[in-house]
């Protein structure tokens, strides 16, 4: 080999060593990671993917790569939240490459999130409907019924005319009576007796309470002039047994059962509950006025009386039997329900009546059928049909005249009267209605639904004085009500959810046959046929869009009908008189309203507010002509008010409140400058208030006792003054014209097992003894002591 | 210097001394005070069912210029609060339970003096002054088989019951519906006229009154008169006595008993007599197209006014009370000479016409142009337009009392 060669040959030997020792040598890459502002980045991952080698950052954003043994590669650099890197390097002849990387934000931070599942009230009160729902579930334990829970939610009064199963009068938004209608899982009640009044639903039965306030949903097929109520009972899917027994003062006992038991395997259901109230109602009243025998001479005196004909007993009894929670039906059942009334007849102020009472028997059947998973879950049926018989009597045959002090004296007169001042009486009459209900609800599309709902009622209604006269022959003969609503809502979304409306349509028909007992000129009494049909169609629009996912705003809109009630037609043979040419009721109802739920460290704050519009024709009130009233078609009434409840709570303590005011005004429009315009035009109507709010205080305390749960509360109901007759009428005279203030308040104590199977409620209403007048100036029950025990226990 | 001191302080006394006493003699005013208190004599009931209200209203004139409901003194605690009498400056008046004893204080508002138990309550007292402070009434009086009542008769100084007891009607079957009309004190006894009518409601064709003893009350006598089928009514005047002689109407309109085949007119008891004058009938619907009388009050100078049902504008019972279908005449018992009174047609029968002294008969008119009192002068025999009474839908009654 020549010395060339060999110079060649050494030259490639250094070459090819050096490259090779070169490629064989570890080289390493390090660096620093820091974001836009200079600070280092922990926990960044820096990977060479080719020699699967990586490592991440370390506190102060450096890393580094060792025993690297390529020339070239790409480095990536990620790290959540910011935009990936990925850089080419090449060391060349370097054996240590640095790098500084500065990394971008990939993301918007967003601020902590708490997800909860909503509350079935809450889901209610986020529909486009103006609607309160109570969450009865904290309630069960106190010895209330859904009347007493009703009169604590905004813009409702319930006024009573004395205490237990008293008559009472519910008012929402100023509408009143029979122009809000009541419902029992979506089941018109408010025609079917006493036995389902309001004051006689025991809390133990009931899951929560639905106001609906202005529109009403379809769903419930209503004829209801200016707002709904429907109660839902319990619809616990497994087996539970829950029974209560509470006792207080004035003789009163309630006894109430609720029970349900199901088969997992087949959904076979039974269903058994029932109802004992009784009282005496024999409370105080104060500063009465009556006569009393001081030394043989009948004087007048001014003295505390008590009550002493106002006892009340009810039974009450429901059985069903069907399936539940199968693969072909929601519910499938068959229920039974059979309750008596026996009611004694205290009257008045002005006359008290010590022997008049009224029996009622009613018998319910009823079958529903609910499937929600039709047409691959996008058709919900929901159908019920129930027939109600209900045979009731009235007596008033006694010739004595009753003293509030409890004595009496025998008129001698002959004449026939009763103690209401009135022919004697054994009223008895019947009634029997079928209702049937059809309601489908059908999702066009995601967001999309329409819903119709029809139901059908025929009542038919007949009666007989046992005692006298041909002018009760009219009640011989049946007399017929028929009366259909029909309609169809489209609900919608969009927005992603936050906008939602609903439009719907109602269609009401009626035909009433009624017999009317005419007295002619010559004396003689003749019986007329009153028949009338009529046909009206009624629409809503409704509203809601959410602002921010806790911050709603609602309006709603509705022309409502509403038809009279059999027993404003036919009235009821003792102290409601017949008037078969009443008309339907028609009103235009406005509701505008907001809700913000303000979430706090450890609970909440939420504020609503609501604005309220009734115009309504035709309004139907019952008047009252001392000893027995009436119900007529009085002139156009406007109703406008604002309602604003609160909620705080934390982990311990909850208070809400809510305050209505409203103007319920004669709206009938006289002549300018006339003396009818300035003693009723656009003034209040009588005996209605117009401000009036509740407040509830509750406090947990966890500890207090061993494996005991307690809690203290505190209820607060106020009534400000208003007038029994129109204001400007007697101004001379105001004190006789106003009801007074009330300031009504309640202290109690629950007790529960850790378990929650056992509670004790102890209950002081009337705390301070209040003299406290309602309905007609009728004064309320004074202090009273009441104590409940609750058992329950779920499978 | 001195003196002129002395001077101008004399001066100046002299001048705050008339000064004083001229404030003195003008009191501040400079005007004459007249102190005069109101001097209230009708008690108006008034009658708005529309709206459940009762009020009542107390005033001081009716002959004369506009009053409003708007100063109603009063709202009864019940709806059903009626008038039973008023004399001396007092109220008596009945609710469901009570009766009541009322002066009139400032403004018109009745002061409650006592109460006592009544015998029930109608729409028709009965009642009758047997003394200044005596009251026989019967509160509850209304048709009834048997025919028996209750009476009270009532210390109306203390307001506490005498006694009180039940008279029984001599009705001509046991099974007769009788009401009595009215209780009439004349000459020591009670005349009590009675409707009386079959168990069917059809009226006879006689009138009949009992005879009771004033001071116990015990039965003497029944006597009937076939020129009429009805006398007197308890719901409006409908008798009064001339020269001690008592005159009582017919009261057989279909409003009340109910038989109008017999004409209405005036019977007569003479004075010193306890039995009907036969030959005494002053035949009225003759003189009014053959319609039937309800009240009537004697104006003095034989001036008699009375009320008439138009029978051609009744097509159901309601009508009497509820249409416009009663006019007002005036018959003069010397000529018996009939007029038609001026006045538009009204409605509402019940305690329209009162004789308010001073030969004047006022006449609650509730027309469709409105409600009026219009008051009957029989010493001009002319009728006059009184007061307009505004925002009620009836005015029910209208009670002199003072």
């Amino acid at each position: 080999m020549n010395f060339k060669a060999k110079v060649l040959s050494f030259i490639l030997f250094v070459f090819i060593t050096t490259t090779l020792y070169s490629q064989q040598k570890s080289k390493s890459i390090s660096g620093k990671v820091v974001d836009e502002n200079g600070v280092p980045i922990v926990g960044v991952t820096v990977f060479i993917k080719k020699l699967n080698k990586g490592t991440a950052t370390g506190l102060n954003g450096n890393f580094e790569l060792k025993n690297i043994k390529v020339e070239n590669c790409v480095v990536t650099i990620t790290a959540v939240g910011y935009n990936s890197q990925a850089k080419k390097v090449s060391f060349k002849n370097e054996e240590n490459l640095y790098l500084k990387i500065t990394m971008k934000q990939a993301f918007t931070v967003i601020d902590e999130v708490t997800v909860r599942a909503k509350t079935q009230t809450e889901k209610i009160e986020e529909k486009s409907f103006a609607v309160k729902s109570v969450d009865i579930k904290k309630l069960k334990n106190k010895s209330t019924d859904a009347a007493q829970i009703l009169n604590s939610v905004s813009g409702v009064r319930i006024r009573t005319e004395g205490g237990v199963g008293s008559d009472y009068n519910l008012s929402l938004n100023g509408l009143s009576g029979n122009q809000i209608r009541i419902f029992i899982d979506d089941m018109p009640i408010d025609e079917l007796g006493q036995a389902f009044g309001l004051n006689n639903i025991a809390v133990n039965l009931i899951e929560r309470i639905d106001v609906y306030k202005g529109v009403v949903p379809i769903s419930l097929g209503a004829d209801a002039l200016g707002g709904a109520i429907n109660i839902i009972t319990d619809k616990k899917k497994n087996s539970f047994i829950d029974a209560s027994y509470s006792i207080g003062s004035f003789n009163t006992h309630k006894a109430t059962l609720n029970s349900k038991y199901r088969s997992e395997k087949s959904g076979f259901t039974v269903n058994l509950s029932g109802v004992y109230n009784y009282s005496d109602n024999n409370y105080t009243m104060y500063d009465l006025d009556y006569f009393k025998q001081i030394d043989g001479v009948e004087t007048e005196v001014t003295g505390d009386v008590d009550r002493f004909h106002d006892g009340f007993k009810s039974i009450s009894g429901n059985v069903g039997v069907g399936f539940t929670k199968t693969n072909w039906a929601d519910v499938f059942l068959i229920d039974y329900n059979k309750s008596k009334i026996n009611n004694e007849i205290q009257g008045i102020i002005g006359r008290a009546i010590g022997e008049a009472t009224e029996e009622e028997e009613n018998t319910t059947y009823r079958f529903k059928y609910t499937n929600n998973k039709l047409f691959n879950k996008k058709l919900k049926v929901d159908l019920f049909t129930f027939y109600n018989d209900i045979a009731s009597i009235r007596i008033d045959t006694s010739s004595n005249r009753y003293r509030w002090n409890g004595t009496y004296t025998v008129n001698p007169s002959q004449d026939g009267q009763g103690e209401f001042l009135f022919d004697k009486t054994i009223y008895k009459y019947n009634q029997q209605q079928f209702t049937s209900r059809i309601f489908l609800d059908y999702k066009l599309a995601k967001n999309h639904n329409i819903s119709f709902n029809h139901i059908y009622s025929d009542t038919q209604r007949e009666g007989e004085n046992r005692i006298n006269a041909e002018e009760n022959q009219p009640f011989q003969s049946p007399n017929y009500l028929t009366k259909t609503v029909t309609g169809l809502s489209y609900t919608s979304s969009f927005i992603e959810n936050k906008l939602q409306n609903t439009i719907a349509g109602k269609y009401y028909y009626f035909d009433i046959l009624a017999k009317e007992a005419i007295n002619f000129s010559d004396g003689s009494i003749g019986i007329d046929d009153i028949a009338t049909t009529q046909k009206n169609i009624g629409y809503s629009i409704s509203s809601r869009y959410l602002i921010q996912p806790n911050f709603h705003i609602k309006a709603s809109y509705e022309r409502g009908y509403r038809i009279p009630l059999p027993i404003e037609i036919f009235g009821d043979g003792l102290s409601v008189l017949a008037n078969p040419n009443l008309q339907p009721e028609i009103s235009n109802n406005l509701n505008i309203g907001l809700s913000h739920n303000l979430k706090t460290g450890s609970g909440f704050f939420k504020n609503e507010m609501n604005l309220f519009q009734r115009d309504v024709k035709n309004f139907i009130r019952l008047k009252f002509l001392g000893l027995v009233n009436s119900y007529d078609n009085e002139p156009d009434i406007l109703i406008q008010g604002i309602e604003y409840d609160f909620e705080y709570q934390n982990n311990k303590f909850n208070v809400k409140g809510n305050l209505t005011w409203q103007n319920v005004l004669n709206n009938q429009d006289f002549e300018a400058g006339s003396v009818l315009e300035q003693l009723y035009e656009k003034e209040q109507i009588p005996n209605t208030p117009f401000l009036f709010g509740n407040v509830a205080i509750n406090y947990k305390l966890p500890n207090l006792f061993k494996n005991i749960n307690s809690s203290i509360y505190y209820d607060i109901n106020y009534v400000e003054e208003f007038y029994l007759n129109y204001k400007n009428v007697a101004t001379l005279n105001p004190d006789k014209n106003t009801i007074p203030t009330q300031f009504l308040n309640n202290i109690g104590t629950t007790f529960s097992t850790k378990n929650k199977k056992h509670h004790i409620n102890i209950e002081v209403q009337n705390l301070f003894n209040q003299v406290a007048f309602d309905n007609f100036k009728q004064q309320k029950p004074s202090r009273g002591f009441y104590l409940k025990y609750r058992f329950s226990i779920d499978h | 210097m001195k003196n002129r001191i002395i001077n101008l302080n004399l001066i100046l006394a002299t001048v705050m001394s008339v000064m004083f006493m001229a404030c003195s003699e003008n009191s501040g005013t400079g005007e004459e005070i007249n102190e005069t208190e109101a001097d209230y004599k009708y008690l108006l009931g008034l009658s708005l069912p529309s709206t459940d209200l009762y009020p009542l209203h107390v005033l001081e004139e009716i002959e004369s210029g506009t009053a409003s409901i708007l100063n109603a003194q009063e709202i009864p605690d019940i709806s059903s609060s009626v008038s039973v009498a008023g004399k001396d400056g007092y109220l008596y008046l009945n609710s469901t339970d009570k009766l009541t004893k009322y002066e009139v204080g400032d403004n018109g508002i009745l002061v409650d003096l006592g109460s006592l138990p009544n015998t029930g309550i109608s729409g028709g007292p009965v009642s009758a002054f047997l003394s200044d402070n005596q009251l026989l009434v019967s509160t509850g009086a209304r048709a009834a088989e048997g025919g028996t009542f209750s009476y009270q008769v009532i210390n109306t100084d203390s307001m506490t019951e005498e006694f009180s007891g039940a008279i029984t009607l001599p009705i001509y079957e046991s099974d007769s519906k009788a009401a009595p009309s009215l209780f009439i004190l004349k000459e020591g006894k009670i005349f009590v006229p009675f409707y009386q009518a079959a168990s069917d409601w059809s009226a006879y064709d006689f009138a009949s009154i009992a005879v009771y003893d004033a001071t116990t009350l015990v039965f003497e006598k029944e006597i009937t008169t076939d020129k009429a089928a009805g006398l007197g009514f308890s719901v409006i005047a409908s008798h009064f006595t001339k020269n001690n002689d008592l005159y009582l109407i017919s009261s057989n309109s279909n409003f009340w008993t109910g038989n109008e085949s017999i004409p209405s007119g005036l019977v007569r008891i003479n004075s010193g007599e306890s039995d009907f004058d036969e030959d005494y009938f002053l035949n009225l619907s003759e003189k009014v197209d053959g319609n039937h009388t309800g009240g009537m009050a004697y104006a003095q100078n034989d001036k008699v006014v009375f009320q008439v049902f138009r029978s051609d504008l009744i097509t159901e019972y309601a009508d009497y009370s509820n249409s416009f279908t009663i006019e007002y005449y005036v018959v003069d018992l010397s000529t018996e000479v009939v007029t038609k009174l001026d006045i538009p047609l009204c409605k509402y029968p019940r305690d329209m016409i009162e004789y308010i002294g001073d030969n004047k008969v006022a006449i609650t008119a509730n027309t469709e142009e409105g409600n009026f009192i219009y008051i009957y002068n029989s010493v001009a025999n002319t009728v006059t337009k009184g007061i307009e009474y505004s925002g009620t839908e009836t005015i029910s009654s209208l009670t002199p009392f003072n």
